[in-house]
């Protein structure tokens, strides 16, 4: 009998300054690789610290035998994770959740609208979607930080602003001195989004704010809201469906979620 | 399998012998006049049936306890951690009917998807033996629930108790059958038999009880159709002795479809004190929090009963809560009793109809106070 409670352990093989508040770390999984899609998470745990759920960061298949997770210190268990370093060993238990739809998108053209530390979810999507790239029609990021700084994946941006099979924009809520791109928040990067709504899907994550605002611009440009997909945040201990802190209505975030269409939110009297 | 009977004479050898093959949890009262579900030292401390109705507590504590540890792990680089199991084997006697619904709500909820093995463990070392009621308490509405006050499924073993007395020939092939030592475990002696004495209608209800009524065959008696016939006349009257008996659907539709307003759940939330009283003592609540307990150079991970009353039940790191009016916080509460996408899910709505919240409740936020306000809404239709 399988024990959904107990961690694995994992050997942290690399570790990465995103932002002054935000790393990335490698894992290298003690029992072995597991498969897991785009969007779904981990809970990971710093023995005597805690556990919280984070998602996967890397496309599916990026890292060998393992996983990268791209953390803001925040919290009790975010903040140890920051003060670790290569060698350590954490606690791992997943892959949890639903993840995004990726087969049932082929074919049909990509937004993905991302705000700040949402990027990490959408990004584990978008190395997948592009790992495939045939497979999808245009493909269209927009992503928007507070500010220069606060960007995360930096190189992979420059990387997705020269490929000429997608169309990339970045926008900063307030610019530093060497700042030469877009300054506003990030809906104001819609309006220049070339892919045209009918035959397209939106993905998007980011503060819940954000997401709200998103949302409606997203209604207004013609999508529909089966087709504007997005990952909830929620406070969760177990993972699997058992604690009862994500519940909504007779859904579970971990178990039914975490990503969910716009129209199932509604249908789940979630705004 | 058959029907047995199970003659009052026999009930305390039985207990003993039982609590030589494992613990025994009993009905008893405390010097405080609560009853509660412990184990029993000696079988005599076992209420009668017609002693208690509702127990203080559901027996949920016993498989999914108030704190249980989930693993230990020492504070050093490569250390796995260690699973803590519980596999004490337990035989519950005497529980209520509504008790038994709880725990198959509970059974439903825990072992789906992914599988809960410190539930599983200590379900699977369990027996539940329950009794079923003929004598509501002032707060039960188990009837309106499904929960029951006698069950079709979900116990192991279940007690009807046949009221005193009964026929006298019956009782003289039953005298002769026990005064017979030549029929196989006939245990008790003629003293023990007191003809007007309170039997028990027994019925196995699962593999497990089925087994169980083999392995102590000497203390039951076969069932005759008259004896099914006394247990039925027994129960006949039972459901018209509830004070509260109006069946749920109202409230489960108007809940479901989600036509029961937020100024409604507000009026209602203004009552609540937000102690979650009611979750504690809720056989089919099981919220719970995880912590890590350092102890020099070992972690002990903890889970603990939590309640979805509390605001920071849902309090995010960015500092948004999902739920923290308290109108959304009651409804939530009402929502996972009686939505009936639950009744989808897990087989049954997540109310039994025990009445611990109602008992509870300081400020009739409780989930008959509920159900009936809903009911009032009906006649302004």
């Amino acid at each position: 009998m399988k024990n959904i409670y107990l961690p694995q352990l994992a050997q942290i093989t690399s570790v990465k300054d995103e932002t002054p508040d935000v790393k990335s770390l490698t894992l290298k999984l003690k029992d072995g690789a597991f498969a897991y899609k785009a969007g779904q998470f981990v809970e990971v745990s710093i023995f005597g610290m805690g556990e919280c759920p984070l998602c996967i960061s890397s496309g599916v298949g990026q890292v060998k035998d393992g996983i990268e997770i791209t953390v803001r210190g925040v919290g009790t268990v975010t903040r140890a994770l920051h003060e670790l370093s290569v060698d350590d060993e954490i606690g791992i238990r997943g892959p949890f959740g639903n993840g995004f739809p990726v087969d049932e998108v082929a074919g049909k053209d990509i937004l993905f609208v991302a705000g700040g530390i949402g990027l990490p979810p959408l990004r584990c999507l978008i190395n997948t979607v592009l790992a495939r790239r045939q497979d999808f029609g245009q493909i269209s990021i927009v992503y928007g930080a507070r500010t220069p700084s606060d960007l995360v994946y930096k190189d992979e941006l420059k990387a997705w602003a020269a490929r000429q099979d997608l169309e990339f924009q970045v926008t900063v809520d307030a610019k530093d001195d060497g700042w030469e791109g877009n300054v506003g928040v990030v809906t104001t990067l819609l309006p220049k989004v070339t892919i045209a709504p009918k035959n397209a899907v939106a993905f998007t994550c980011g503060p819940p704010i954000m997401i709200r605002f998103v949302i409606i611009d997203l209604l207004k440009m013609g999508f529909a809201s089966r087709d504007i997909i997005s990952t909830l945040e929620r406070y969760m201990k177990c993972g699997v469906g058992k604690c009862g802190h994500c519940a909504i209505g007779h859904k579970y975030v971990c178990l039914d979620g975490p990503v969910f269409s716009y129209q199932q939110l509604e249908e789940m009297g979630e705004e | 399998m058959q029907a047995k009977l199970l003659p009052e004479a026999n009930l305390l050898p039985l207990l003993k012998r039982l609590m030589a093959e494992a613990e025994v949890i009993g009905p008893k009262r405390t010097e405080a006049g609560d009853v509660v579900f412990e184990p029993l030292e000696r079988p005599e401390e076992a209420l009668h049936h017609d002693q208690y109705v509702q127990s203080l507590f559901p027996l949920k504590d016993y498989f999914f306890p108030q704190t249980e540890p989930l693993f230990k792990v020492r504070l050093e680089k490569g250390a796995a951690p260690e699973p803590i199991y519980q596999e004490r084997k337990r035989i519950f006697f005497g529980i209520r009917s509504c008790d038994v619904s709880g725990i198959r709500f509970a059974d439903r909820f825990f072992l789906r998807d992914f599988e809960d093995i410190y539930y599983r463990k200590k379900r699977d070392n369990s027996l539940l033996i329950s009794i079923s009621c003929l004598e509501p308490g002032p707060n039960c509405f188990c009837v309106c629930c499904d929960g029951g006050p006698t069950l079709k499924q979900g116990y192991d073993v279940q007690l009807t108790p046949l009221g005193e007395g009964y026929h006298v020939e019956a009782l003289r092939s039953r005298l002769e059958v026990r005064q017979n030592p030549t029929v196989p475990g006939r245990a008790c002696t003629t003293s023990q038999v007191t003809p007007l004495g309170e039997d028990c209608y027994v019925e196995a209800g699962s593999p497990k009880g089925e087994e169980f009524l083999n392995a102590h065959q000497e203390f039951f008696l076969p069932a005759s159709q008259e004896d099914e016939g006394r247990k039925q006349d027994g129960l006949a009257g039972v459901d018209q002795k509830f004070e509260r008996s109006t069946y749920v659907a109202y409230a489960i539709r108007k809940i479901t479809r989600r036509e029961v307003a937020d100024e409604w759940w507000e009026e209602l939330a203004q009552r609540c004190f937000g102690i979650a009283g009611c979750r504690y003592v809720c056989p089919t609540c099981t919220c719970f929090h995880v912590v890590d307990l350092r102890d020099g150079k070992e972690c002990v991970r903890q889970r603990s009963w939590d309640s979805c009353s509390f605001v920071g039940f849902t309090r995010m790191v960015s500092g948004e809560t999902a739920r923290e009016k308290p109108r959304d916080l009651l409804r939530r509460w009402g929502e996972h009793k009686l939505n009936f996408l639950y009744l989808l899910r897990d087989g049954r709505h997540g109310c039994v109809g025990c009445g611990r919240c109602l008992t509870t409740c300081l400020g009739r936020g409780d989930t008959w106070n509920i159900v009936s306000r809903i009911r009032e809404l009906s006649q302004q239709e």
